[in-house]
């Protein structure tokens, strides 16, 4: 199993941080993030229910280098799994929720973590929660 | 201890200067930003770059591959090398897809970073690019093919001879040898020559019939071509001169073999690297 987060990857971001004269460029990265990649989970999601691959395919690749930026490398590797899959000719819709489910959990347990490791005060509710898809 | 130093950006920090990205992830744009410690200027699609050509004229250009709608960031490369020739542009993907990567280099790419992000590399890459550029445009003798360019002396030269050319011809050349190879539209060609300067086709046509005419004087194997809908490029002729330049290295690894040693413990004879061959 990969790691949840990529170590190296944070600590490079906090470094950015230090270094520069915006004190919350941690905070307003994962911020940046949080919309991000609650957007790509809805819209797999939603693209998931009417069979529109491409559409998956798009959003998870988006995924996989914003969660990789930030340091989220399990969720990264889930997305591109997602990606490889949507690129399938021969398409697999339970598979893609089952994907989508483990993507969904794999991201809320990387924001909690990458909360703690950035130090941030940003409520665990601004994560947002999908609808069943 | 923090793995780069951002002291080395002071070169390009302050002033006006600022970076372009490409990227439908807005992430991307945020960091590049932070990393470097300059304005960017974050565009999402190629369009929306392209409709901003005319007001922007960045340091460095980060271009995504895979955009949104199935935009891909390589088709506007050569647009981007042809607009600022002598801004880095850095490929940024998530993909190492050997043939994309290859791609975007042969047309245009200066160098490319894979995701995540790497705060030391990116700054690495861009300031290696961008003291390329820098050197490539600050020597006074360019060179393109079996042509020489003096700037100073304003003289051309090449197997057939030495001519010697207008300023604004000898500039125009330059900028050409310079694009290595780039389509330049005129509209661009003016605005660089020219600057605010308004100058009809006529005008840039008159000059770049002399420019040809001097090249013609100097060389049979380099023109200016017109690609249609598109602008001008240098370009070789042929790969002649390339076949010449291969005849000729043949002929002297003929004329003067190196001298052949033993490996030790080894039984066949190879070549060693102090050859005698000069090029």
């Amino acid at each position: 199993m990969d790691q949840l987060i990529d170590i190296e990857i944070v600590n490079s971001i906090r470094d950015v941080g230090d270094m520069s004269e915006n004190d919350g460029f941690a905070e307003e990265l994962l911020k940046l993030f949080v919309e991000q990649s609650e957007l790509a989970v809805r819209s797999i999601g939603e693209a998931t229910a009417r069979a529109d691959f491409d559409v998956v395919k798009y959003y998870a690749h988006r995924l996989k280098g914003s969660a990789a930026n930030v340091g989220a490398r399990q969720l990264s590797r889930k997305a591109s799994e997602l990606e490889e899959l949507a690129k399938d000719g021969a398409l697999d819709e339970d598979r893609v929720r089952v994907l989508l489910d483990e993507l969904s959990q794999v991201r809320e347990a990387s924001l909690t973590e990458l909360r703690r490791l950035f130090g941030t005060a940003e409520s665990a509710g601004a994560s947002g929660s999908f609808p069943p898809c | 201890m923090k793995r780069w130093d951002k002291s080395a950006l002071s070169g390009i920090q302050g002033g006006n200067s600022y970076t372009i990205t490409l990227d439908d992830d807005p992430i991307v744009a945020r960091m590049v930003q932070e990393i470097l410690g300059i304005k960017t200027f974050a565009f999402v699609n190629a369009s929306e770059l392209k409709a901003n050509f005319d007001q922007l004229d960045p340091i460095g250009v980060f271009v995504d591959i895979h955009l949104a709608g199935d935009e891909c960031g390589l088709d506007i490369v050569p647009q981007i090398k042809a607009r600022w020739p002598y801004c880095p542009i850095i490929v940024v993907t998530s993909d190492y897809a050997e043939s994309l990567v290859g791609q975007a280099l042969a047309i245009g790419a200066d160098d490319f970073i894979l995701k995540p992000i790497r705060p030391g590399e990116l700054i690495a890459r861009l300031l290696t690019r961008k003291s390329e550029i820098d050197l490539r445009n600050n020597q006074t003798i360019l060179r393109f093919g079996d042509v020489t360019l003096n700037l100073r002396h304003k003289s051309l030269n090449g197997p057939k001879g030495q001519v010697f050319q207008s300023p604004r011809e000898v500039e125009i050349l330059a900028y050409l040898i310079r694009s290595q190879g780039v389509v330049i539209d005129k509209a661009n060609l003016k605005r660089r020559i020219w600057g605010n300067i308004s100058v009809s086709d006529n005008a840039l046509d008159r000059k770049l019939f002399e420019v040809r005419k001097g090249i013609r004087a100097v060389s049979d194997s380099v023109e200016i071509r017109a690609v249609y809908g598109q602008g001008i490029v240098l370009r070789h002729k042929s790969f002649k001169e390339d076949q010449v330049l291969l005849d000729d290295f043949e002929s002297r690894l003929r004329a003067s073999p190196p001298s052949p040693t033993r490996e030790q413990g080894g039984s066949s004879s190879q070549w060693t690297s102090s050859s005698t061959l000069k090029l």
